[in-house]
């Protein structure tokens, strides 16, 4: 008599699993082919937007996103949620956007420049191909300086590369930014140089050179900004605009002015070329086409709506704005080296061992 | 004179009914944000970037700095009654805070917490003001060879923090602490150091999750198997009787007035070292009175110096992480670099011109720090009360509810799992040791000082050759340090010979 309660009891189980299977299966379908259906505005309309930024709150990369967030939301109808995902210097949360559902809900700013460096020298735990990438666009490109200290005889590149002496550069993480830029044109254009490592950041540099034991550092633009305005830094060499002098530095030579063969011009413009992909968003490959076209055309609005652009110049954060079509070209166009001794050369400068 | 006059000027603005109640709003947020485990000053100040925009340059500055300047006082509330860190700089309140609450003075720690904390901010602004003719050659002062001393000279206090007779187990943890600080990316060779081929491993151990693991997940432990409540002594329950607590604590503060000068002095030289962060200077100070104390075997069990000693150091922090950012807008901690965005996105541009273009802003900001913390501390002592009754709850109720709230701090951060899973297993680790009897304090000093030691000797080789400690500085605070070593050293002989002679 148990047994057959049981195995009555088991029965209604195994059936009301199937049923509820059956049912789930069924609103599962209708949902996923109501939501292809959709127009991608009335697919997006309410849902949630994850916005990953692979760094801590408050750093640059997590202020460009928080300054777009809401204008993201005014254009794609969305509610935009800004998600920190720090780690591995930024990979993390690039390995996070790329492999994240291919839904066009998840999108996310990266550091290109340190995506195409971990790419192109094949760093163990890189999980993207920046080629793949569904790409809705470029925020900003890194207009890079080189600057020395007040009071440095060092006052043109040309002195730069006679000097009789050893000229310190400061620079922070082994493989980050400022050290790659050191290293790539101290090797191209013989300068007598020592880079020296290790600084906390770009400010503790800073503090370096106020003190005197650093004569230069290579930066962001932006970021030297305050300190040559006052006088305590100024540039010497810049990486350039699409290999001309940006409209924001007219008197500063670029350094394809001063380098002495074809081959150093074609190792620096892949760097220039790494500085122009710089702060992109893009979301996971294999995103439906049209999803990912209504979100080029909202992130087109969002840089270019007033509001945005008045937020953004507050801040003081220079845009550059550039398609998605064009973003995945640049890419594509950055990662071809042609040459194998150039690719060796980033692999070294971002290894150390230049 | 200008000082005197700017100080006038500034506390006229920020008292000033077009400020003070953004300054009361912004401390009230600090103090909530301070009192969820996790959740930093440097949190709150990001969070609050997106509501600066539309505000005038002095209300924006006053928001942030105030919401700031309250969190210590909401993390050491938190830190006494639940044994959890608010935030990291609280982690050192955990020592003697949680004891107290377990004896029913309760009361008595936060009223001498929330004095300490306002007494400490208030010197290291003091400080601040009066360095303001000669600030920046004070910041200049301090390089690489001069923050290896200082990290170095803080690094001994592990020999102090083990218990008596346990010397060599407060060195093994301090050792443990190292190691683990040198997981990750070096930033010297670049090589990936006991990172197991984790990706999550690459950037180091955060250190919330490893103070929230090895203090309050612990302690969570600890509370689940010996069961009881967090009080274990109710005190009367009449609530005028912990109000009268608060009290005799405040004033068991200003009694100490000495100890809260030197730790808070502690607290403000430690802030001048760029991103080392209020959490390690807390532990020095405690480290240090427990050295200097009469009753050092007390420190641990509920001594109210003992909860004095960090919480007058944490707050005195900022006093010299404002001081490069003042005198350069060069930020001296993670939090200050979020103040230089929002005063950008203000329209101030925070340069090396800053103290000399803003000079009105430098004194608000010194007021604000000072009236924040006052106001912080107010209501600190004012949510005691309510809080206090939480305390009595057995822990069967109170560990899931607390244990929830401390994992949920530990993932909001990053949101990383991996950071949880940190917490959980540095929380075994932290129980491990408290049963056993080595050092967390010890560990933890090891933890956060480890690398910046690594960097600053590097650094130090590198730009003044192997001679880099004889600068006057550098020599001074390394003489400071060999003596520290020497006195302790002797201290221990005696003490082990007066064991001797005891018989023993």
């Amino acid at each position: 008599m148990k047994e057959l309660l049981f195995v009555g009891r088991f029965k209604r189980i195994v059936y009301g699993g199937l049923v509820f299977f059956f049912a789930a299966g069924v609103t599962l379908g209708v949902r996923t082919a109501e939501a292809q259906s959709k127009k991608p505005a009335a697919f997006y309309k309410g849902k949630v937007l994850t916005f990953i930024v692979p760094y801590t709150p408050g750093g640059g990369y997590d202020v460009y996103a928080r300054i777009l967030a809401p204008y993201l939301e005014k254009h794609t109808g969305t509610r935009v949620i800004v998600r920190n995902m720090p780690g591995a210097g930024g990979m993390l949360g690039v390995n996070e956007t790329y492999n994240a559902p291919p839904n066009g809900l998840t999108i996310g700013i990266q550091n290109c420049v340190g995506s195409v460096t971990n790419q192109l020298t094949g760093v163990k735990g890189v999980r993207y191909d920046l080629t793949k990438f569904s790409w809705i666009g470029r925020m900003a490109i890194n207009l890079r300086v080189l600057v020395m200290r007040k009071g440095s005889d060092i006052t043109s590149i040309q002195k730069l590369m006679n000097a009789k002496r050893t000229v310190k550069i400061g620079a922070t993480g082994l493989g980050g930014s400022t050290y790659v830029d050191a290293v790539i044109t101290k090797k191209v254009l013989n300068l007598p140089t020592e880079v020296i490592h290790g600084y906390d950041s770009s400010p503790a540099v800073d503090l370096g050179m106020l003190r005197g034991e650093i004569e230069g550092q290579w930066g962001s633009y932006s970021s030297r900004l305050k300190m040559m305005k006052a006088g305590e830094q100024f540039a010497i060499l810049q990486s350039g605009d699409k290999g001309k002098r940006d409209s924001r530095t007219p008197d500063i030579p670029t350094f394809f002015e001063v380098a002495p063969s074809e081959k150093g011009k074609r190792i620096l413009s892949t760097l220039a070329g790494m500085h122009e992909t710089a702060r992109p968003i893009a979301a996971p490959p294999g995103i439906p086409q049209e999803r990912l076209e209504f979100l080029q055309q909202a992130f087109y609005k969002a840089m270019h709506d007033p509001g945005f652009l008045e937020k953004a110049k507050k801040a003081k954060r220079p845009l550059n704005y550039l398609s998605g079509e064009e973003m995945s070209k640049l890419v594509k166009s950055v990662l071809e080296i042609p040459e194998e001794d150039i690719k060796q050369i980033f692999i070294q400068a971002v290894k150390g061992s230049i | 004179m200008y000082v005197v006059d700017g100080l006038l000027q500034g506390f006229v603005t920020a008292v000033s009914p077009e400020l003070l109640p953004y300054l009361v709003v912004g401390a009230v947020l600090g103090l909530i944000i301070g009192i969820i485990p996790g959740l930093s000053g440097h949190f709150a100040m990001a969070m609050m970037i997106p509501f600066v925009f539309r505000m005038d340059a002095a209300v924006g500055v006053t928001f942030i700095l105030a919401a700031h300047a309250a969190v210590a006082q909401g993390g050491g509330v938190t830190a006494i009654l639940f044994a959890t860190p608010g935030t990291g700089q609280n982690a050192a309140t955990l020592l003697d805070g949680p004891p107290m609450t377990e004896k029913g003075e309760a009361g008595r720690a936060i009223g001498a917490a929330m004095t300490a904390c306002f007494l400490g901010a208030f010197f290291g602004v003091f400080v601040l003001t009066l360095l303001l003719p000669i600030l920046r050659r004070v910041v200049l002062l301090f390089g690489p060879p001069e923050f290896f001393m200082l990290a170095v000279l803080a690094l001994t206090f592990i020999a102090v923090l083990g218990t008596r007779g346990n010397t060599n187990k407060g060195l093994i943890a301090g050792a443990l602490g190292l190691l683990f600080s040198f997981v990750g990316m070096g930033s010297v060779t670049g090589e990936r150091r006991f990172t197991f081929g984790l990706l999550e491993l690459w950037d180091g151990l955060s250190m919330v999750p490893v103070l929230l693991g090895v203090f309050a997940v612990s302690e969570m432990i600890h509370l689940w198997i010996e069961g009881g409540a967090l009080a274990r002594k109710a005190t009367d329950e009449h609530p005028r009787a912990l109000q009268r607590q608060i009290f005799g604590g405040l004033m068991d503060t200003v009694r100490r007035w000495w100890l809260v000068m030197r730790c808070s002095a502690i607290g403000t030289s430690m802030g001048l070292i760029p991103g080392l962060g209020s959490a390690p200077a807390a532990f020095v100070a405690y480290g240090h009175a427990k050295q200097t104390s009469k009753n050092p075997e007390k420190f641990g069990t509920g001594t109210v110096e003992g909860v004095i000693a960090p919480e007058s150091a944490n707050d005195a922090v900022e006093g010299g992480a404002l001081a490069s950012t003042l005198a350069f807008g060069i930020p001296g901690s993670s939090s200050m670099a979020i103040l230089i965005t929002a005063l950008i996105i203000l329209g101030v541009e925070p340069g090396p011109k800053f103290m000399v273009e803003h000079l009105d802003l430098v004194f608000l900001m010194i007021w604000t720090v000072v009236l924040g913390n006052l106001v912080g501390t107010l209501l600190g002592m004012a949510v005691a009360n309510p809080l206090a009754r939480v305390t009595f709850l057995r822990s069967s109720l109170l560990v899931p509810v607390l244990l929830t709230v401390i994992l949920t701090g530990t993932f909001v951060i990053h949101s990383a799992w991996f950071d949880m899973i940190v917490a959980l297993v540095f929380g075994l680790l932290g129980y491990a040791m408290k049963r056993l009897d080595y050092s967390r304090p010890a560990f933890i000093i090891g933890f956060v000082l480890g690398l910046m030691v690594e960097r600053n000797l590097y650094l130090s080789l590198k730009l003044y050759g192997s001679t880099f400690f004889m600068q006057p500085l550098s020599l001074g605070l390394m003489l400071l340090t060999i003596a520290v070593l020497v006195y302790n050293v002797l201290k221990m002989v005696k003490e082990k010979k007066e064991e001797d002679s005891l018989g023993r």
